[in-house]
């Protein structure tokens, strides 16, 4: 029998991250952690790299299946966390540019919001993103050149003015 | 011309900081080539800057909390497995020979010394120190069961019409007419077959194997079988004889499918990993290992003779 606590402890932070990144929900992303727990305690799977990959594949899965059917949060947290070095930006208009930006990413067809999200939060490559969602890597590249097309024409009008 | 995804990952690798030089020089040798390159780097940073998200604090306690009532609330196999050891445990402290009148059951638990005893059936079990032995008073008309925590060595009497089936935590282990070793040991069963045929399976049902004499097999409670010692060894023989020795060794299900039926083989095994012979047969004679809907499949040309 394995420590269950010891993979708990190591992974929530970790897992509740990554669930928030993409929901932008923290209650929310704690119940996909914790869904995600209670499903492996219950399978009493084989080995730890297997237990890990599965918690991963499961979260990253809840945190997709939770903006299908809940509208994702676009309130952030205060303290803009902004370090552009090119294109300064003052502090009020950066917090506005945040909003926007994720206003606008959830205006994406859902589809092109999976792959962006994936893009940019968990750092997958193309090849990742395209196994993992199960479709191939010219979809996601274009799904990549859609978002960014619409990302781009927001970002054009205060980013660059 | 690359498209603009293939970009996008420069830029997000400058980002994260996880380009390699190669990536670093190409991408700005690429935003120095014109204009709109630069504007498209510029908005790609924007982008990448404004998206950027401050985590709360999430409540790994409380979360934790939920999760263990969560659990408690849901039945689950291993602590069923867990309760089962702990009542063996506390049966094997408690007494040291001793018959239950009630419902005609019958235990009998060996603590400090080997302790050897005959069934109504007039089989013979010689039951280990710190093991217990329990069945039935007059074994019933279907078949003969008794229940074994710890290690005993089984001399059971030839009867076709009722089958001698020991439980364990882990495994069902069925028996015509033989003699062998069962050591049932926490998250694992050990049987040792010393004359006849012994069919053992995990009490999950995932897995089963027929043990021959001479053999022995291992069966852990997560369903995964060894077999050792199996001293398979074959001169000329026909492949689909070398199957049937197979499927009867292992328990499991293959088919022959080959355009030629004349292979034969020679050759014996060290070995005893069901994958391992597999391999050395599908070398040897050509042919695919393929799995289908569950079942094993050996297929190819076959063999002239």
């Amino acid at each position: 029998m394995f420590d269950f606590e010891e993979l708990y402890r190591a992974n929530f932070k970790r897992l509740c991250a990554k669930a928030y990144r993409i929901t932008l929900d923290r209650t929310a992303a704690e119940d996909i952690v914790q869904d995600a727990f209670l499903t492996l305690w219950k399978q009493k799977s084989a080995n730890v790299e297997f237990r890990e990959a599965y918690l991963y594949r499961s979260v990253i899965n809840g945190s997709l299946n939770h903006i299908k059917k809940h509208k994702r949060l676009e309130s952030l947290p205060d303290e803009p966390n902004l370090s552009i070095d090119q294109t300064p930006l003052t502090s009020l208009q950066s917090k506005e540019l945040q909003e926007k930006i994720q206003t606008t990413i959830n205006s994406l067809p859902p589809a092109c919001r999976e792959v962006f999200l994936l893009s940019r939060y968990e750092q997958m490559s193309y090849q990742e993103i395209a196994s993992f969602l199960n479709i191939s890597v010219n979809t996601v590249e274009k799904h990549i050149g859609k978002a960014l097309l619409i990302l781009r024409d927001a970002v054009s009008d205060d980013g660059r003015s | 011309m690359r498209d603009e995804s293939y970009y996008w990952e420069l830029v997000r690798g400058r980002f994260n900081e996880t380009n390699s030089l190669e990536q670093e020089k190409e991408l700005t040798e690429w935003i120095n080539e014109s204009e709109s390159n630069r504007i498209f780097y510029n908005q790609c940073r924007v982008i990448l800057a404004a998206t950027e998200i401050k985590e709360p604090q999430f409540e790994e306690e409380h979360s934790w909390q939920t999760l263990i009532s969560k659990e408690q609330a849901v039945p689950m196999h291993s602590r069923k497995v867990w309760l089962v050891r702990l009542a063996a445990v506390v049966a094997v402290c408690l007494v040291t020979y001793l018959f239950l009148d009630r419902d005609n059951a019958v235990r009998i638990a060996a603590v400090g010394n080997d302790i050897s005893t005959t069934l109504p059936d007039n089989s013979t079990v010689l039951l280990n120190a710190g093991s217990t032995l329990s069945y039935e008073g007059d074994f019933g008309d279907t078949a003969r069961n008794v229940a074994l925590a710890g290690e005993a060595f089984f001399d059971v009497q030839k009867d076709a019409s009722k089958p001698f089936i020991i439980q364990t935590a882990n495994t069902n282990t069925l028996v015509v007419g033989t003699s062998f070793k069962l050591k049932t040991d926490g998250d694992r069963d050990e049987l040792t077959v010393v004359t006849g045929l012994v069919k053992i399976s995990s009490r999950t049902g995932s897995s089963e194997v027929f043990a021959e004499a001479g053999s022995s097999v291992t069966v852990r409670d997560d369903g995964v079988t060894k077999v050792a010692g199996m001293n398979l060894s074959f001169n000329r023989t026909a492949l689909e004889d070398v199957i049937q020795t197979m499927e009867v060794k292992y328990g499991i299900d293959i088919r022959l499918d080959v355009r030629k039926g004349n292979c034969r083989f020679t050759g014996s095994f060290a070995t005893s990993d069901f994958n391992d012979v597999l391999e050395a047969l599908s070398l040897t004679l050509g042919l695919e290992v393929k799995v289908e809907d569950g079942q094993i499949v050996l297929s190819g040309e076959g063999c002239n003779e």
